[in-house]
């Protein structure tokens, strides 16, 4: 089977008038002229790659005479073996794409080849705005087993805690017990009738008490020498709100195991209401938005550096546009023998934050962008960013694409704005990243 | 069958209820022991935790943070196949009265002290039988104690039955807080290897539990007639139950020598024309007045109910047919009938009979009151004019008026 | 005389001989159609559907549409647009 394969991707918009990446590849590829067109980049959607696609069937290469244009197995990468070229433009003109070149004077054709893996254009851009996706086959490493419950799971198209769920699944691996709870999560680990979901045992929790089931389940494996992972897979409401005092006292106990919380931001099963992880001015069906009300009143629980203070072994927040991240995490998370894992997942839900059905990826990436939502751990009272933004974006760039936000006024976002840079700088200080005064 | 052997006795000792209870518990071997201090079951926490600290039981223990929290670690232990116990009272036992139900809805052999008091409010740290009474309908099996060996006796039968293949619901064992939990008697203490022989058929019993080898779920979203029909087992669980009570009390007495009656002690009811049947510690003093009116040459009997879920309908009413009248002595208030709980269902019990048999209620000991004789003695006099078709009060109150 | 459906005394629910499965595949408005000749085999749609509906073909990626419910996300998310997003047909439930 043939690896996945590095990709050129569009991350964020341009800034006007910018060419610089299209000046870095002319400057990397000499007089023949750069391989991408700044105006087609700005162009261009995000999430799409901006140079040539290095299809699986290249149109260019089944159309040269010369066998001058090969694939490589070895990168993906479609290049032009120059010296075999015989200059007949049959690949510029069967490239339906429009991203083959000839160069007039030589006489050869040219085209994207992606710097051989460096590329010119990501390391000119200081924007942002490329991104060379690496890391989709080392992500792939990590996937231990199969699937751990049924490919027809009852969430809405794109949630993203089916994602992250069936990833979370397969990185672990299927020496687990799940435990789960009612409200979103709960369609992965409750059964129906005579059915389970899922192909692991799993104990169907309260929201009270998901923490302290899975405790005393693995407290009984422990006694008896079984060596299996409990995992609790919990959503916002049960952690940070009713089923918080149960979470509290497993942490301080020294409880083994790994608890994630899938945060939707709400209570979204029950139909999208305000839980205490909901922002500051969201709309939800109880932090409504009228004449008297402007969405949710009050700032929302930070829970994971709740859960830090705790003085747990590992904590971590992760999102599923950073899952090569996430899958260190929860690589971490398997070896902790001596407490409790805390994991807090930014899931975000198209349905109740009033968003497109295929936005959950782009909504997380902006998340982590405008510093919504870090990625870091603390590792026994060591905290570290996972991941730092090149240049972070305002929130708007996070509040523009979802429906809950629409209604907020400038002062309100810029209250919002004030959340997340102070959070953010506190935990730049914890990690020993600000200059001490 | 347990075959026939001489009961013997380690040594006789003298015990509160709290640490006869946890006595119990160094010979039936939990796995997981989670309790929350509570007044006035506390010092069966502590010692617990002292014979784990000593190495005398091997037992993880959770201090947990909340009551649901602790019932909660026991029902994960329990869904994995482990032995468990819990101890609690009043306030606790309505904190985790969420979890409460997922244990006997799951059918988890669950046993849990309640060392029983008053709900509040008002507020009141006090005896009484209300907070076991309120939460009767929650699916658990419910047993009353009269005395402090019959906590220790009763809290070891309670495995053999909560684990049985054919019974699997959770079991309280109640005792009055402050009279049974604090105050002490005469305890006389089983060898440990007989009680390993007695719980053996269950020790090792198989029952479906979250394991690799056969991943399960529990539970399931069971809907329309699935659910349903989890209700009937459950509900034919609790009946086959009343048996199953009778029959280990005779597998006890055989190897132990103790016996309590099964689900209900008749005490000198053979040609007794008035009975009073009650439950808990004040059973005591209704002995005492049962006895001195025998004296006097009074045909009178007491009926002690040993069991409130399931309620011991067949055997009460084989029990108390053809009596002239019967006064129900209760420790708590049933709202809905202005009385007390056990006067209700036995009146709905009697009904059974072609005769109708009079009923007298009364309320007492609640609030910390106690339940004195002459107290009792009033009881006895009041159900005498029931059953004389004299005019009476049908409820009263001993402790007002 | 009651017929029981389950095994069990308590609410406990199997794997075997299959899992639950919502019939999710019937619930879209729109399918994934690939062009598989664009594909880069870059593995992005791969890993971020949802349902894990995405084949790796080896050199390109498939979907399976048993599950997939049509949201979209393999479209988006494709660097090269080898994914598109088109209605589905009104189909008589015979």
């Amino acid at each position: 089977m043939a690896k996945f394969y590095d990709t050129l991707v569009k991350r964020r918009d341009c800034p006007p008038d910018c060419h610089l990446c299209e000046e870095a590849c002319a400057a990397k590829l000499g007089s023949v002229g750069p391989v991408i067109k700044a105006e087609k980049v700005h162009k261009v959607p995000r999430s799409k790659t901006i140079a040539c696609f290095q299809c699986s069937q290249p149109e260019c290469m089944q159309a040269c005479p010369a066998e001058a244009i090969v694939k490589s197995e070895e990168d993906g990468v479609v290049r032009v073996i120059q010296s075999k070229c015989i200059g007949c433009e049959a690949c510029v003109s069967a490239c339906s794409y429009g991203n083959m070149f000839f160069d007039r004077e030589t006489r050869v054709a040219f085209k994207c080849e992606r710097c051989d893996g460096e590329p010119a254009c990501v390391k000119a851009c200081p924007h942002g705005v490329l991104e060379f996706v690496t890391n989709t086959e080392s992500i792939r490493s990590y996937l231990r087993t199969e699937d751990l419950f049924t490919p027809g799971v009852g969430l809405c198209a794109g949630c993203a805690i089916e994602t992250i769920s069936r990833f979370t699944g397969k990185v672990l691996g299927d020496n687990v017990v799940l435990f789960g709870t009612p409200g979103c999560c709960s369609r992965i680990t409750q059964g129906i009738n005579l059915k389970a979901s899922a192909r692991v045992p799993c104990y169907f929790c309260l929201m009270t008490n998901a923490a302290s089931t899975a405790a005393g389940a693995k407290r009984y494996y422990q006694k008896t020498g079984q060596n299996i992972m409990v995992v609790a897979l919990v959503g916002d409401g049960a952690t940070a709100d009713v089923g918080f005092a149960g979470l509290s006292g497993a942490a301080e106990r020294g409880e083994n195991i790994i608890y994630i919380c899938l945060d939707n931001e709400a209570y979204m099963a029950t139909g999208i209401q305000k839980s205490g992880t909901t922002p500051f001015g969201a709309w939800t069906f109880t932090s409504p938005v009228g004449k008297q009300r402007r969405g949710k009143v009050g700032s929302s629980k930070y829970m994971p550096l709740i859960m830090a203070d705790h003085g747990i072994p590992y904590t971590a927040t992760a999102t599923l546009s950073h899952l090569e991240d996430y899958a260190r995490k929860l690589e971490k998370a398997k070896h902790v023998t001596d407490g409790l894992v805390y994991i807090h997942v930014f899931s975000p839900c198209h349905t109740g934050w009033r968003a497109p059905e295929d936005s959950s990826f782009e909504i997380s990436r902006m998340a982590v962008e405008t510093n919504y939502f870090p990625l870091w751990e603390c590792e026994r009272g060591e905290y570290r960013l996972t991941y730092r933004p090149k240049n972070s974006l305002p929130i708007q760039e996070f509040t523009k694409l979802m429906g809950r936000f629409r209604h907020l006024r400038e002062e309100e976002l810029g209250q919002l704005q004030k959340v997340v840079n102070s959070r953010f700088s506190l935990l730049e200080s914890l990690a020993g990243l600000k200059a001490k005064a | 069958m347990l075959s026939k052997v001489t009961p013997r006795v380690k040594e006789v000792r003298v015990l509160d209820g709290n640490r006869a209870c946890a006595y119990a518990l160094l010979l039936c071997k939990p796995d997981l022991v989670a309790c929350v201090p509570i007044t006035p079951m506390t010092p069966l926490v502590e010692t617990v935790w002292q014979y784990v600290a000593d190495g005398r039981l091997d037992a993880e223990l959770v201090e947990a943070d909340g009551e649901i929290n602790g019932l909660s670690h026991a029902i994960g232990a329990s869904a994995a196949g482990g032995r468990t116990f819990v101890g609690t009272s009043s306030q606790g036992l309505a904190y985790m009265y969420e979890a409460y139900l997922k244990a006997s809805g799951n059918r988890l052999p669950i046993v849990m002290a309640l060392a029983t008091r008053e709900n509040a409010a008002p507020d009141g740290v006090v005896a009484s039988h209300q907070d076991f009474v309120t939460a009767r309908d929650a699916g658990w099996i419910q047993l009353v104690c009269e005395g402090v060996q019959e906590i220790l006796d009763t809290t070891i039968m309670a495995y053999r039955l909560a684990e049985d293949p054919e019974i699997l619901l959770p079991v309280n064992v109640c005792f009055d807080g402050y009279y049974l939990s604090y105050l002490t008697e005469r305890v006389e203490l089983p060898y440990e290897e007989d009680v390993d022989a007695f719980l053996a058929p269950v020790t090792s019993a198989n029952r479906p539990k979250l394991c690799l080898e056969d991943p399960l779920t529990v539970p399931t979203n069971a809907r329309e007639e699935l659910f349903c029909e989890f209700r009937y087992k459950h509900s034919a669980a609790q009946h086959k139950a009343k048996e199953k009570i009778d029959e280990i009390d005779r597998e006890f007495e055989a190897l132990f020598g103790r016996s309590y009656g099964g689900q209900i002690e008749e005490y000198r009811c053979g040609d007794a024309d008035i009975v009073m049947v009650s439950m808990g510690s004040q059973v005591g003093a209704i002995r005492e007045v049962v006895d001195r009116r025998r004296q006097e040459g009074e045909k009178i009997g007491l009926v002690k109910v040993r069991v409130l879920r399931p309620f011991p309908r067949e055997r009460l009413v084989k029990a108390l047919e053809g009596k002239r009248a019967v006064g129900v002595i209760d420790r708590n208030v049933c709202f809905g009938w202005q009385s007390g709980a056990v006067f209700m269902e036995t009146k709905a019990a009697l009904q059974d009979l072609p005769t109708r048999v009079p009923m007298t209620g009364f309320i007492a000991g609640i609030g910390g009151c106690d339940c004195r004789l002459e107290m009792v003695e009033r009881a006895v006099d009041i159900t005498r004019l029931a059953a004389e078709g004299k005019p009476h009060k049908e409820i009263t109150w001993l402790n007002l008026e | 005389m009651v017929e029981y459906q389950c095994e069990y005394e308590g609410p406990w629910a199997t794997p075997k001989p299959t899992l639950f499965a919502y019939p999710t595949g019937e619930w879209r408005a729109t399918r994934p159609v690939v062009n598989s000749a664009k594909c880069a085999h870059c593995g992005i749609c791969y890993l971020q559907c949802p349902v894990g509906s995405i084949r790796d073909k080896g050199t390109y990626c498939e979907v399976d549409l048993s599950y997939c419910k049509g949201c979209g996300l393999c479209a988006r998310e494709c660097p090269n647009d080898a994914i598109s997003m088109v209605r589905e047909e009104a189909q008589s439930i015979c």
